[in-house]
């Protein structure tokens, strides 16, 4: 594809000389360290994967009535909600933290009100101590949807996470089958 | 060798290999070289921070394209992906950039007319020398992906050299 001139010329450039004193700097001093720090005890026992714990309430207005997933109070519905974005860990007051590690993935905790007799979904689930479900995703390079189904004993919902390369953002919205 | 000399001893030798492969990797994100090298220490920082166990070498150069293209991700969207200007609209190159060979500029002008992900597998397997395989395993993609985008981005650039 490309002319062995244009090769060689491309591997001529160099990181600049003075770059590496100023990376054995900054790491021996940790000046200057970018990665998103989630609680401490927290990344002490998370996998080194960069995860984004964003918690939905769910709440069920009686048995009868369709599962309700919120946000930060807010209901999802059938239309589109954009997540809140990624922020820095200094900012306590964030609902969101990130913490980028290896790699980027993105957890989503679901409160259930009512007992999930089956579920399956594009990424990883689990069920923590508590009984919330965790929905896993990695960070994709391009718009991707991925997709969560929740059985309760009555009802079928599905839950489709889109991710949106150019915002860097996540969608969230739900709809009784 | 005291802990910490073993550190920096590792450090040296990770930087020594990676550094220049991660700086053009970066540039062709960043697109300048004040933020190609930010990452470029954050993704060293982070090694040198918790050393990752690899199982090859292999494993090692896919760990830090990897980290290196989060970084570079993290950067535009915290930056706001929209407000850069793409190398092949920057007046003085040599100067946001650093670079003073005039065949590499217009070889980093060229690839930045390619999106992003298909610019990526382009740098990795045409100047880099990675195989297919390996680009697979370092961006989380499938070959078929990989062989795809690269296909792509030969008729994009066939294009614009026929433009030119």
């Amino acid at each position: 594809m490309f002319e062995h001139a244009q090769v060689q010329s491309y591997n001529q450039i160099k990181a600049p000389a003075e770059l590496k004193q100023r990376v054995f700097d900054a790491c021996t001093k940790q000046e200057k360290v970018t990665t998103f720090s989630w609680q401490k005890a927290t990344l002490r026992l998370a996998p080194l994967a960069a995860c984004l714990l964003l918690l939905i309430s769910v709440f069920a207005l009686n048995q009868k009535d369709s599962l309700v997933i919120q946000v930060e109070n807010t209901p999802v519905t059938t239309e589109y909600m954009a997540l809140a974005p990624m922020t820095q860990p200094s900012d306590s007051n964030a609902l969101v933290r990130t913490v980028s590690l290896e790699y980027n993935t993105y957890t989503v905790r679901l409160t259930l009100d009512q007992q999930v007799e089956a579920f399956s979904a594009t990424g990883e689930i689990s069920i923590a101590e508590d009984g919330t479900l965790e929905w896993t995703v990695a960070v994709p390079y391009e718009d991707t949807l991925f997709e969560l189904f929740l059985q309760t004993e009555d009802e079928s919902y599905y839950v489709p996470l889109q991710y949106l390369v150019n915002e860097g953002s996540f969608l969230i919205r739900c709809e009784k089958q | 060798m005291s802990s910490i000399d073993s550190r920096n001893t590792q450090l040296t030798i990770a930087y020594d290999k990676y550094a220049d492969m991660l700086y053009h990797l970066s540039l062709s994100h960043m697109q300048n070289r004040e933020d190609a090298e930010d990452v470029v220490q954050e993704v060293f920082c982070k090694y040198f921070a918790k050393p990752p166990q690899f199982v090859d070498e292999a494993h090692e150069k896919a760990w830090f394209i990897r980290v290196t293209v989060n970084q570079c991700h993290d950067h535009l969207r915290r930056r706001n992906i929209r407000s850069y200007t793409p190398l092949h609209e920057i007046e003085d190159l040599a100067a946001q950039t650093n670079v003073q060979d005039e065949e590499a500029l217009h070889l980093m002008q060229t690839l930045s007319y390619l999106p992003e992900k298909f610019r990526i597998v382009v740098i990795l397997h045409y100047l880099e020398g990675f195989s297919v395989e390996e680009i697979a395993g370092s961006l989380r993609i499938g070959q078929s992906a990989v062989k795809m985008r690269l296909s792509r981005a030969r008729k994009m650039l066939e294009a614009k050299l026929t433009e030119d």
